[in-house]
């Protein structure tokens, strides 16, 4: 029984690249895996940029907060937070439509029949409103509301949780600090050479541009898009996804805040893409992706700037893309965390959730010795699932439209979708039934709120639901929405909820 | 006998636990002994332990075999499910012994008092029986049972017609995967798969004339599930789980178990399982599969709080113990 003491045994990881992947790792790595005996070093250089991936994130990131011992209230002040409570997608399904995807249920199933159901029976009736006014985290992020969950399961405030909208400029020098404080070592330096051990292939060590030789037992690839290891040097190939999700550049820029704090992210689809707008506590994220095939830089990027709320704040900057992941995202003894990984356009705020999944699958599964062909195996099939799951989700927003107003719609309405996405929308539009799945970032909700949200309507409900006398029915509506209301009014103003949560920071 | 989702099922029916105690239906069982080409098995249904920080029990017991060096003990050994299951003998005594207990359990039924109760709610709830068999029915040109869906509950199959693979729902016919041999061989398989098929089908109802893709779901669940059982049936049957050539293509989500749990004692989970990570374990365990390292993470640990842990589970074990020899 091994314990780590043996001679090949991995007790030093070495990251190379800052920005939010290396740092979040760091972090990770250093608190979870260092009582343990494992060092953990990083190496960046000032003089390579970070992309900053994004400012939006999922809820899951305050389980990782929590894990490594973030004070939230702390991290919301250094990194300008707001509270999140979902994303609104404007103009995806039809041009003038909004739905918001909630970090939370719709409704309260009853009966054992999920809510939609009911919600479907009647909603072709004037008077049953749309989906959203029956989920309290939508009807809150329409009233600019926020209250942080409750624990009592019987409570409607238990029906949702919630996620941050923050500066990953900030954030990863707040990561840094932590990660620093947990023991781990920053070197200063641009790797110039990488040598690999000529008998297995693996990576061995670093050198940088001041000759410093560094080597290690297991490295972190966080140099972004440029993968500098797990590509440039092992040469692992990229699963290029394009085909369903062909958006590859993005343009972004900030701009000074306006109007009400909103507790949520929107998404606004334009001719061949979609804009974001996050807002934070000091100014706004904006960005446009899109497809170069069917629009220019400069038309992408004047529709960007003409959507400013707010005065422009820096030069815009543009980044390339290919949607897709490495074929393996744990080479030899390479793993690639963040960009170098992968990437799946910013659209559900997932590229900080894979980076988590990334780091908690590598401490579970994290090697005593360099004899670690299953755990490997094991980290590339689970991360694979993650990524494939996601990439369904998301060809489903372009998917499911019934834009036909530019050549790019026409192409994603028409285009042929992975089987397994084709197989899920067959059976959603037949009866409301959506196909459910135990391991993959997104349940059965939020297939719910993006397919009803774009107009994918069941054609009939569940037969439970159908058989059931329509007063029963509209009475539970009613006494729904009407309690969701009435919650979400009861909510403190988002911005107020925010200045009083940094007065409560402050003088702690 | 009935799964620990007996709690969820029964409630889900109306049919309370104490109903089943007072009429003598159901004695609880903690740790069914499943069949295997070693011999006999005991698959508790709760863990040895909790896990500590996201950590399974196992990793720890493992650091400190390692460290101790007794090789004499046996990680089931603390398994107050298994103390309890061989404890206490039957009735009043055992039952309250398992209610306090807060372990999870599983019901071993009277069949035909059980089978009794069921049809009583059945037919309170509008079903039409027919205590006929399905031979003494006429089958009409094609073979087929009048109705407009005949779903087969067990390995004696309707005459005629044609049938649908086990765990199918297809041209007016839908077959339970209790139909699968190794269900019978499983203790809890054939109720759970019963349970989970009712519940598959009235989770996706839809008219009947016009549900092909209701019936394609049904059918891609029912047959992942059955393909979960058959790779349980698979680690018990075979000589030499690890040695097993075969699995990788036959049972590719069973090699991906055994080879993590070999190399790290972790253990990966499909969509859609019917036994939990704590019954892989032991099932895994029993076949003599033994991880090469625990879990770098049990390290964090101090090893006085290591000490203690174990000593604690042991007294609790050896509670159980006294309770059956006072019994």
């Amino acid at each position: 029984m091994r314990g780590g003491e043996a001679a090949d045994g991995i007790d030093h990881v070495v990251i190379v690249g800052g920005g939010t992947a290396g740092w979040m790792t760091a972090a990770g790595l250093a608190h979870m895996l260092g009582p343990t005996g494992v060092k953990v070093t990083l190496i960046e250089s000032e003089a390579i940029g970070v992309v900053g991936v994004g400012e939006a994130t999922l809820p899951h990131i305050k389980a990782f907060n929590d894990t490594i011992g973030i004070d939230e209230a702390e991290f919301m002040a250094a990194t300008s937070a707001t509270f999140k409570l979902g994303i609104e997608f404007v103009d995806w399904g039809r041009k003038g439509d909004s739905y918001i995807h909630p970090f939370g249920e719709f409704g309260l199933p009853n009966e054992g029949v999920a809510f939609h159901h009911y919600w479907r029976k009647f909603a072709d009736q004037p008077g049953t409103g749309d989906l959203d006014q029956y989920s309290l985290p939508v009807v809150a992020c329409r009233k600019a509301r926020f209250q942080p969950p409750s624990e009592d399961p019987r409570s409607v405030l238990s029906t949702y949780r919630y996620a941050y909208q923050f500066d990953t400029l900030q954030y990863a020098p707040f990561m840094r600090a932590h990660a620093e404080k947990s023991g781990v070592k920053r070197i200063e330096g641009k790797v110039v050479d990488v040598a690999l051990d000529p008998e297995n292939g693996r990576v061995r060590d670093l050198t940088l541009e001041n000759g410093q030789v560094i080597a290690g037992d297991l490295f972190v690839d966080c140099t972004g898009f440029f993968g500098l290891l797990i590509e440039r040097h092992l040469q692992t190939g990229y699963d290029d996804w394009s085909e369903w999700l062909p958006a590859d550049r993005a343009v972004a820029v900030p701009c000074q805040s306006a109007g009400p704090l909103l507790p949520y992210t929107r998404a606004t689809a334009h001719e061949a893409g979609w804009s974001w707008r996050i807002p934070l506590q000091h100014r706004t994220g904006n960005g446009h992706v899109y497809s170069s095939r069917f629009l220019s830089d400069d038309a992408a990027c004047d529709t960007l700037l003409a959507g400013l709320e707010g005065e422009r704040l820096a030069d815009p900057r543009f980044l390339r893309f290919v949607t897709g992941k490495r074929r393996k995202l744990w080479n030899r003894n390479v793993v690639a965390i963040g960009l170098s990984g992968g990437f799946l356009e910013p659209l559900e705020s997932t590229s900080i959730y894979l980076i988590q999944e990334g780091i908690s699958k590598l401490v579970e599964l994290f090697p005593q010795t360099q004899d670690c062909a299953v755990e490997t195996r094991e980290y590339n099939h689970w991360m694979d699932l993650q990524f494939e799951r996601i990439r369904d989700f998301l060809i489903l927003h372009y998917h499911a439209t019934m834009r036909d107003d530019s050549d790019f719609w026409n192409h994603m309405r028409t285009m042929r979708v992975p089987d397994t996405l084709e197989a899920r929308l067959d059976l959603f539009r037949a009866h409301g039934h959506v196909s459910a799945y135990d391991h993959g970032l997104f349940l059965v909700p939020s297939w719910i709120a993006v397919l009803i949200g774009q107009g994918v309507m069941p054609d009939a409900c569940d037969a439970r639901v159908a058989n059931l006398p329509d007063d029963h029915v509209r009475q539970h509506l009613a006494g729904l929405r009407g309690h969701m209301d009435k919650a979400a009014n009861n909510m403190e103003d988002h911005a107020a909820f925010l200045g009083r949560y940094a007065a409560i920071s402050g003088a702690a | 006998m009935a799964r620990p989702d007996h709690m969820r099922f029964h409630a889900e029916i109306g049919l309370p636990l104490e109903a089943l105690i007072k009429s003598g239906t159901a004695q609880p069982v903690l740790a069914p002994r499943f069949p295997s080409a070693s011999g006999p098995i005991s698959v508790p249904f709760a863990p040895v332990a909790a896990p500590h920080e996201g950590v399974e029990f196992h990793h720890f017991w493992l650091r400190h075999r390692a460290i101790a060096g007794d090789e004499a003990s046996d990680l089931f050994d603390l398994s107050p499910a298994i103390a309890l299951d061989h404890s206490v003998g039957a009735g009043a005594p055992l039952w309250d012994a398992v209610l306090k207990g807060g372990l999870a359990f599983g019901l071993r039924l009277e069949r035909g008092r059980y089978a009794g109760a069921l049809l009583q709610l059945a037919q309170r709830a509008g079903a039409l029986v027919d205590a006929g068999k399905a031979g003494d029915h006429a089958p009409d040109e094609h073979g087929d049972l009048a109705g407009d869906l005949v779903i087969e509950c067990g390995p004696e199959r309707s005459g005629g017609g044609a049938q649908a693979e086990a765990g199918a729902w297809s041209n007016g016919r839908l077959t339970l995967p209790c139909t699968l041999p190794c269900t019978s061989t499983l203790p809890g398989a054939e109720w759970q798969v019963c349970v989970n098929a009712a519940r598959r089908f009235v989770g996706l109802s839809a008219p009947l004339a016009n549900s092909a893709n209701e019936q394609r779901e049904y059918t891609r669940l029912a047959q992942q599930e059955a393909q979960r059982i058959a790779d349980m049936d698979a680690l018990l049957q075979e000589s030499d789980p690890l040695a097993s050539h075969t699995f990788a293509s036959t049972h590719p989500a069973l090699a991906r178990k055994l080879a993590l749990f070999a190399a790290c004692g972790r253990i990966p989970t499909e969509d859609f399982e019917v036994f939990t990570p704590p019954e892989w374990l032991a099932a895994m365990w029993g076949r003599g599969v033994r991880p090469r390292r625990y879990d770098r993470m049990a390290n964090r640990m101090p090893q006085q709080q290591l000490i203690e842990w174990l000593a604690s589970l042991k007294r609790q074990r050896d509670a159980l113990t006294r309770a059956r020899e006072t019994v």
